[in-house]
């Protein structure tokens, strides 16, 4: 075992002091930096759009201002809850909502008000999201109006987005156009439809000689359903449940997130440990080294040394993660309160061991092959013809990954979570479910036989690659000459 | 009594159908220089994979030190491969440190046995370059010190020679002098017959994989045709003083070519010319070499093989 420990500690060495290294590592927390705040900057950056409504009639176009001030509403809501969440957890977001929703258009003071009587930190500043929509006067003919929207300005503040002419039908339905250079996009056109068919529901009830009072509190009804976990029950009889809050839900983002990251460095590693074979063997180390180690010692070193880099670099994103996400809690604000929530997550013991159990499982699984494709290829060509099967095997669970935070509990994610390619990544998804233990057992009990039998054959191609006894074009006879 | 380094009884190697290495016996007692001979494809490098334990043989018994090849057998031998390489971002420095590791010494042993030997065979000032950064020839000598640093007992050599030139061929040479001088066994295989004429006591020529002959370098030239070359006036006419030799006009008149099989033979060849009264110029018994000694035994083997 020493020849493994001194080739593991030239492997470690040897990608410590490569430059792919350290833009590897300086990269992961650049990307999740950009991640958390290129959405946030475009948001910032995309001015509100305008858009004219030409009508004879004033209750239409004021149908369509009360729509977008309950979108403003809705998203000065959300906003504050998620600050909320952040600052003081699921109690001080009941809270902060309560104190919105106690005035029909929303009440920020009152909302902040009671966070921070929660809160344990000073409140940071709160400034209403910028609204997506802005309706404009209409001051020039539809003909005008339309050549103006269909011109491509240099910048979205100078443009029309789009104008909407609105006829009243024969009948009293309200016939509307909807102009816009975005075809795309159909927030706003829903936005109007909505408007509209609130407006000739209304029309049609006070019509019917329903009083606009009536009307107007009956559209600002809305029931409120708590949603409960029959997983868990009252802690006591007589308790009332707990209900589900955003910290509950966050475990399947963050076990999505984790399978995500799994797939990356799985990949990642094996790439890893397959680039350096092949070096190795285009180079003629290769040779070198069997001459004073054995195939097998030189395969338990390269594991090792990879391994041990794959560490460095899933420690060293996890510090700057931890570094980044409790600065952003600690400046407060939507992005920290989802961020604090996001991070309690993913730390949960269970999915920890899940992720590194899982990453073994993955690392022995895929990089013992990679490891044996390297060892029969002199090129990266080469290497490309053989990896295309075991990439698209690799990609396959990442189709169904995504379904997985929906649907965690689904049949077909359940079953192909049993198949061992896929276990380790749709295992990682399904954690927060609750596996029951013997499942866990069962699926860690298939995953050692199925890594240890994958590990013994890529023993063997390696040992028949690495002799020279097969190669890319004769892979095959790698497993029927060496004994 | 000596223990015998190797020891190879009845080994076969076979690819398929195609028998590589086909019942090969040869041992090698301690100390010494001996070349492993033979044409290209001959079986000399699977021979040499078995010896180290890189290959398995399928029938036969290979012993090194008197026993199996295991872990502490293997640290005691130096092998350097026909195909070789390095890694081309360490420094020189680092890579005979390395393997000098990989064989058993401590860190501060092979690092001082690294710098050591680079300095005595002039790479100083290559010593924390990139190997990237070397010559050829540099690099081939730091694969050549990688593999001797931990002072094996028992040193074997593919194709040592192969892509050195002729100074760094002469390096080598004293190199693996100096080894055997201080007690190591040396076996190298090699198809440059000048090489192996030079520097061993013994050869071991294998031809399709099989032995065609063990024994010293002179008991090898023995066995290569002899030859004895008269000249006389370009008019002189020795087919029938000669008719009793297998004699043979020369290069250009006057010059007669006689084989023999001895001194003897030789001696009596030239009395028949003097009792001939033809004018003796020149006698000039030619000594064989073991070139020619590899080709008349590794001919005769082909052919006695089919």
């Amino acid at each position: 075992m020493h020849a493994a420990y001194l080739i593991a500690r030239r492997e470690y060495l040897a990608y410590l002091t490569s430059w792919g290294f350290w833009v590897s590592l300086a990269l992961a927390p650049l990307f999740l930096l950009l991640g958390m705040g290129v959405p946030a900057l475009m948001e910032r950056a995309q001015p509100s759009r305008v858009f004219v409504v030409l009508t004879d009639e004033p209750a239409l176009s004021a149908a369509i201002d009360r729509a977008l001030a309950g979108n403003a509403r809705a998203a000065t809501r959300s906003a504050l809850s998620a600050m909320a969440l952040g600052l003081a957890g699921d109690e001080g977001l009941r809270a902060a909502r309560a104190a919105f929703d106690a005035t029909p258009d929303g009440d920020v003071d009152g909302a902040l008000a009671a966070l921070r009587a929660l809160s344990p930190q000073p409140l940071p500043s709160f400034t209403p999201p910028r609204p997506d929509f802005v309706r404009i006067a209409a001051d020039a003919s539809f003909e005008t109006l339309r050549a103006r929207a269909a011109a491509r300005p240099r910048d979205d503040a100078h443009a029309l987005y789009a104008v909407v002419r609105l006829s009243r039908m024969p009948d009293g339905a309200i016939d509307a156009e909807y102009w816009s250079r975005n075809i795309t996009n159909d927030e706003l056109s829903s936005l109007i439809e909505r408007a509209l068919t609130q407006q000739m529901r209304r029309e049609a009830l006070t019509s019917g000689g329903v009083s606009a009072e009536t009307v107007a509190r009956a559209e600002r009804l809305s029931a409120d359903v708590r949603t409960f976990d029959p997983g868990r029950p009252p802690a006591a009889a007589g308790e009332a449940a707990r209900e589900v809050g955003v910290a509950d839900r966050m475990p399947f983002l963050a076990a999505f997130a984790m399978s995500v990251l799994l797939f990356s460095a799985v990949l990642g590693v094996a790439n890893m440990l397959l680039m350096g074979v092949i070096e190795e063997r285009s180079s003629k180390a290769l040779d070198m080294l069997l001459a004073v180690a054995r195939p097998i010692d030189i395969l338990i070193g390269k594991f090792a040394g990879v391994a041990a880099v794959s560490v460095t670099l899933i420690l060293a994103w996890s510090l700057v993660g931890l570094a980044l996400v409790t600065g952003l809690g600690g400046a407060g604000g939507a992005a920290g309160g989802i961020a604090t929530n996001f991070i309690a997550a993913m730390s949960h013991p269970s999915l920890v061991l899940t992720f590194l159990a899982m990453f073994g499982f993955g690392y022995l699984m895929y990089g013992s092959a990679f490891l044996a494709l390297g060892s029969l290829c002199e090129t990266i060509q080469e290497a490309q013809t053989l990896m295309t099967p075991i990439i698209l095997l690799l990609l396959a669970p990442m189709l169904v990954l995504p379904s997985a935070v929906q649907n965690p509990d689904s049949a077909i994610l359940k079953a192909l979570s049993w198949v061992p390619p896929f276990t380790p990544f749709l295992f990682m998804a399904r954690a927060p479910t609750g596996i029951p233990a013997g499942e866990i057992a069962a699926a860690l009990a298939m995953m050692s036989v199925t890594s240890a039998l994958v590990l013994w054959a890529s023993a063997r191609v390696f040992r028949a690659g690495a002799l020279r006894q097969a190669n890319a074009q004769g892979w095959w006879k790698a497993l029927s000459q060496v004994r | 009594m000596t223990q015998c380094v190797l020891e190879l009884a009845h080994v076969t190697k076979r690819y398929g159908l195609h028998t590589a290495v086909d019942d090969l016996s040869f041992s090698l007692a301690g100390g010494g220089i001996t070349g492993f001979l033979g044409p290209n494809g001959a079986g000399k490098s699977t021979t040499l994979k078995m010896i180290i334990g890189i290959l398995a043989p399928d029938a036969g018994r290979i012993s090194v030190f008197g026993g199996p090849l295991d872990p502490l057998r293997l640290k005691r031998i130096g092998y350097l491969p026909e195909e070789r390489g390095l890694y081309r971002k360490m420094t020189p420095m680092a890579v005979i440190t390395y393997f000098a590791r990989l064989k058993g010494m401590t860190g501060r042993d092979a690092r001082s046995r690294a710098r050591d030997l680079l300095e005595r065979y002039g790479l100083a000032d290559a010593m924390q370059r990139p190997v990237k950064a070397l010559s050829k020839g540099m690099a081939q000598k730091v694969q050549i010190l990688a593999i001797i640093a931990h002072e094996p007992e028992f040193l074997i050599l593919d194709e040592p020679f192969s892509g050195l030139d002729p100074v760094n061929q002469q390096t080598l040479e004293e190199l693996v002098r100096e080894r055997a001088a201080g007690g190591a066994s040396v076996l190298f295989s090699t198809h440059v017959m000048q090489h192996a004429e030079r520097l061993c006591d013994r050869v071991v020529m294998i031809g399709a994989g099989r032995k065609a002959f063990d024994g010293t370098v002179r008991e090898a030239v023995a066995r290569a045709p002899r030859a004895a070359r008269i000249e006389t006036d370009p008019e002189a006419d020795l087919s029938e003083a000669l008719g009793a030799f297998r004699a043979h006009r020369g290069e250009r008149p006057g010059v007669w070519v006689i084989d023999v099989e001895d001194d003897a033979e030789a001696a009596a060849a030239l009395a028949r010319v003097v009792a001939h009264g033809a004018p003796v110029r020149r006698f000039e018994p030619t000594r064989a070499s073991l070139h020619d000694a590899f080709v008349a035994i590794l001919g005769q083997s082909a052919s006695e093989g089919g």
